[in-house]
């Protein structure tokens, strides 16, 4: 008789279930490194949410692009020369990209140790550190950050934990976590909303210029330009609120980690799981936020 | 060749995000008095210049010069106050001469050639000053 597939929770069902579990911990004041696994788990549904964000980004430029060529030939181009047109931006983002998945790689490690589990080595993690180095806007400190946490990453995956190490990952890692959370605060709080700003500029100027040229001629075209600009504004709306809400989601990552290394001596105190849980809670409503804009 | 820092490449790509913007909305605001030909050309000024602003913001500005804290005050000086300008434009003509020395300032800062950042500034102060 074949077995009924029984699907398997959501991570965020898994994040709630986690919650409740440390909240009857917490009431029973018993010391537990799970609040340290139930924020990993929330941390890294947050990096989880960046590269959407990234795509989002690299597809409204190419948009963006295809306004420009159209508004300077009506000739036919190709999708290369937009392509081209975008590689700039397309590389920033995959640097972006690459301090991120160090940095998703480390709560995932964290989140292991926490459960003392072994996972399985990732052997690009070691690259990410030396491909971050290069990168424009990360100078040598957050390059090692980087490099930092994909080795510690690779390194905890390949060997497994042991729930004493603990302690000991935190402190060492978080003044990595505390730079590469800050160097992504500053590009997403600012690159990625001057991209999203001049992305608006050009749309607008796209759809105003077509319907200043010919929406009086064309009246019931007229209509459909301008609903096309209002889905297309709306949908830039949305995107600048993704990328806020994710900033403020990785700082509040950031925050609890700094919580976990203030208290790094007493990660089971009753006190600390409360406050973890808050943050875990305040990250998984920072997630619900980013989705719905997406 | 000197790399400006982040903070300074972005503070420079957003002056430019600015300019393309106010020319924009000049382009806009005097639709009908303006020719084909002279939308054409500033919108294509406005263009380069969100293509300058995305790139100061992809990329760190690197300039060839000795002292790039002055030169980075020239630019920021000249690129303020051209924006100052193209917030009050008088008429057509001078809409087409901001545009254009925003737009050579931009090349100049791209360059990172000492001469040629020297060079537009001055000319980006004087055309600003009208």
């Amino acid at each position: 008789m074949r077995r009924r597939a029984v699907a398997r929770p959501s991570p965020r069902a898994q994040a709630t279930r986690l919650t409740l579990v440390l909240v009857l911990l917490a009431g029973a004041g018993c010391t537990s490194p799970a609040a340290v696994k139930r924020y990993s788990v929330a941390a890294a549904l947050v990096t989880a949410r960046l590269p959407d964000a990234s795509a989002a980004l690299g597809a409204s430029c190419r948009r963006t692009q295809s306004y420009r060529l159209r508004r300077a030939s009506t000739a036919w181009y190709s999708g290369d020369s937009v392509v081209a047109a975008c590689a700039g931006r397309d590389s920033a983002l995959r640097d972006v990209g690459r301090a991120n998945r160090a940095l998703a790689a480390y709560f995932a490690a964290l989140g292991r140790l926490a459960g003392a589990k072994a996972g399985e080595m990732d052997a690009t993690l070691s690259a990410l550190g030396d491909a971050a180095a290069e990168a424009g806007h990360f100078g040598k400190p957050q390059g090692n950050a980087v490099t930092a946490l994909a080795t510690f990453a690779a390194a905890r995956a390949a060997h497994g934990y042991r729930r004493a190490k603990l302690r000991e990952a935190v402190g060492e890692q978080n003044a990595n976590v505390q730079i590469v959370i800050s160097v992504l605060h500053d590009i997403l709080d600012r690159d990625f909303a001057r991209y999203l700003r001049d992305d608006e500029t050009a749309l607008t100027a796209f759809y105003r210029a077509a319907l200043a040229e010919s929406g009086t001629r064309e009246p019931l075209a007229a209509i459909l330009v301008r609903d096309s600009y209002d889905e297309r504004q709306e949908e830039l709306t949305r995107r600048v609120e993704a990328v806020g809400a994710l900033d403020r989601a990785l700082l509040v990552a950031g925050r609890g980690h700094q919580r976990l290394y203030d208290a790094r001596d007493q990660l089971g105190a009753k006190e600390l799981l409360g406050s973890i849980v808050s943050t875990a809670r305040e990250l998984d409503i920072a997630i619900a936020k980013i989705d719905k804009a997406f | 060749m000197t790399t400006l820092s982040a903070e300074q490449s972005r503070a420079i790509a957003k002056l430019y995000s600015d300019l393309a913007r106010t020319l924009s909305d000049y382009r806009f605001a005097h639709w009908a008095e303006l020719s084909r030909r002279q939308r054409g050309e500033i919108e294509s000024h406005e263009w380069t210049l969100l293509t300058y602003s995305s790139n100061m913001t992809t990329h760190a500005i690197r300039l060839g010069v000795a002292d790039a804290g002055n030169a980075l005050a020239g630019i920021t000086r000249a690129t303020k106050k051209l924006t100052a300008a193209a917030r009050k434009l008088a008429n057509v003509r001078r809409a087409v001469a901001v545009a254009t020395a925003a737009v050579a300032l931009g090349a100049a800062i791209a360059s990172g050639h000492a001469l040629a950042i020297g060079e537009a500034v001055s000319k980006a102060m004087s055309v600003a000053d009208g």
